[in-house]
């Protein structure tokens, strides 16, 4: 298993592919700050610059940052790491690597762990130097920034993470192609993405939630018992998919 | 001793029945030559040996013991060699044998063991990455990841088949070199490789063992006798004329004449004997070896008819 991690951390490493997640993290969570904290005074120059005066826009709040780093991270960010993980999850097989890995003896669950956990290393990194970036940020530009609520909200959004890659990782070992899983998990997120808006009856308890959550943490807008039931469900569908990633990749053919 | 035994190996993709139960054996410190045409069913065969496939049918046993899928320690006693070997680009050939050694779960003296097996494939001065490496080097890198770890057997699908010639000769001089010291199950439809190296042929042919013998052997058990004959006639004009008998069972333009596959007893009598009822001047008569490649067409005729 370790050595697995090792391979796994060395496709990262050896190739540039660190620096995509990274460099995404830090642009995503600077502009999101400097967007919310300057878009109006552009948007008001401009529209001077047109001759309009008479227009006012609401002062900005720190809660437009919080915003825009959560939707920006949902929108751009999790796109970003499924093209990532379904590449991470298909290479071995569309480029052969899988006749040298499994002629060894490894073991199909420790094969996907590995791959999972090292994206998630991988992302969890670069989100944590964006956090950093944005937490600092906000500090600098607003005077203010809500730790302890944020850490909360930023950890709904990493369990969105990991069900969104073992979505990816079930639809990788199933084709074995990069097109076919990645089409599939990005229709997994849309429609994920368009049951956020109802969030009443059964829709409080699907993980599709993660999506409002984090803003409701960081606005104090919510208790534990919403909180909970999505990310539980979220996580304990990861688990499953990852076992039935295992069962799909034992019964098909590993070359 | 056989090391490894495959018996009534059964697998069909939908309607095509791709091995239609295999047996064979492969004994200790031997080059078991499995030869066959595109798509005869070595292959498959070799992927369910790996656990690559699934079997529908069919026992594996290796040294005594029946192999499950994907069995781990049944992987650690065997290397693989593929026809067209894929490695990380990014990774060199140390790094990628180190892996291998890690997955092999090789602790002590791993460097050494490592460097071991670079020295054995000639890549120990090779310092750039896979990806910048020729396809005989990938294969001879294949070689040496299969070699870590005292692998009792190798399994080599079709080592040599994308190779240009003087990789094919340089894996062909690695495989002579592991004779006596490993068991290795060859498979290639490059029938001089096979008779170069193996000890024993096992020839399939859609999906069953045809043939199984002794190199040696393999010629003499299809009383096969080869002639080249050379006459003042053009050799395709005698190829006519000879083709109709049944004592000839092949005849080939060859550089110093024509050669002539017979078989049953006394076919050289009658050879001659047709020559000399032929209005023909004969410059050469010499009988000639036959070659792994006359006996495998004589078995795939027999088998055909």
């Amino acid at each position: 298993m370790k050595t697995l991690v090792k391979y796994d951390l060395y496709y990262f490493l050896k190739t540039p592919k660190w620096v995509i997640p990274l460099a995404l993290a830090v642009f995503l969570s600077a502009l999101s700050v400097l967007s919310a904290r300057y878009m109006n005074t552009l948007l008001e120059y401009v529209l001077r610059s047109e001759g309009i005066e008479d227009v006012t826009l609401p002062p900005v709040t720190v809660m437009e940052a919080y915003r825009q780093y959560f939707t920006n991270h949902f929108q751009l960010f999790l796109l970003v790491a499924l093209f990532l993980g379904v590449h991470l999850f298909t290479h071995d097989f569309s480029r052969h690597h899988t006749t040298f890995l499994f002629a060894k003896p490894l073991r199909t669950p420790h094969y996907l762990l590995s791959k999972s956990l090292v994206l998630m290393l991988a992302l969890f990194v670069s989100l944590v130097v964006g956090f950093v970036v944005f937490a600092c940020y906000t500090h600098f530009l607003f005077g203010e920034f809500a730790l302890l609520p944020f850490i909360g909200a930023f950890f709904v959004f990493i369990t969105a993470v990991i069900l969104y890659v073992q979505v990816a990782q079930l639809f990788s070992v199933l084709f074995k192609q990069f097109l076919a899983p990645l089409l599939l998990t990005l229709v997994v997120f849309f429609l994920f993405s368009s049951f956020a808006m109802f969030d009443a009856g059964i829709f409080a308890f699907l993980p599709s939630q993660l999506f409002n959550i984090p803003l409701a943490i960081i606005e104090g807008d919510t208790a534990l018992g919403e909180v909970l039931p999505p990310v539980v469900i979220a996580l304990v569908l990861s688990i499953i998919l990852f076992f039935a990633s295992n069962e799909i990749l034992k019964r098909r053919p590993l070359v | 001793m056989t090391l490894l035994r495959i018996e009534n190996l059964k697998k069909a993709f939908g309607d095509i029945h791709a091995l239609r139960g295999v047996s064979l054996s492969v004994e200790k410190n031997e080059i078991y030559g499995f030869i066959g045409r595109n798509g005869a069913g070595k292959t498959t065969t070799l992927n369910i040996l790996m656990s690559f496939l699934r079997k529908d049918a069919g026992r594996i046993i290796f040294a005594g013991e029946e192999i499950g899928f994907l069995d781990v320690a049944y992987k650690k006693k065997i290397g693989f060699v593929p026809d067209v070997p894929a490695f990380p680009p990014y990774l060199t050939g140390r790094e990628i044998l180190t892996f291998a050694a890690d997955f092999l779960g090789i602790h002590e003296n791993k460097r050494e063991k490592v460097e071991e097996a670079l020295a054995f494939s000639g890549l120990k001065d090779v310092r750039q990455k896979v990806g910048t490496y020729s396809r005989g080097m990938r294969q001879r890198l294949s070689i040496a990841q299969a070699l870590l770890g005292d692998s009792q057997l190798l399994v080599m699908d079709e080592p040599t088949s994308a190779l240009d010639p003087v990789g094919r000769r340089e894996v062909l001089d690695l495989i002579k070199r592991l004779k006596e010291e490993r068991t290795i199950l060859y498979s290639t439809h490059i029938l001089s490789d096979a008779e170069s190296v193996a000890d024993r042929i096992g020839l399939i042919d859609k999906g069953k063992i045809l043939l199984e013998s002794p190199m040696a052997e393999i010629k003499k058990t299809k009383d096969l006798t080869a002639y080249i004959v050379q006459t003042d006639l053009p050799v395709e004009e005698l190829a006519e004329k000879l083709e109709t008998e049944p004592f000839i069972k092949e005849t080939k333009a060859e550089e110093d004449g024509l050669l002539c596959l017979l078989s049953g007893e006394g076919a050289e009598k009658r050879l001659l004997s047709r020559l000399s009822g032929l209005d023909l001047t004969v410059y050469k008569f010499v009988e000639k070896t036959p070659s792994l490649e006359d006996a495998f067409v004589e078995v795939l005729h027999e088998n055909a008819r």
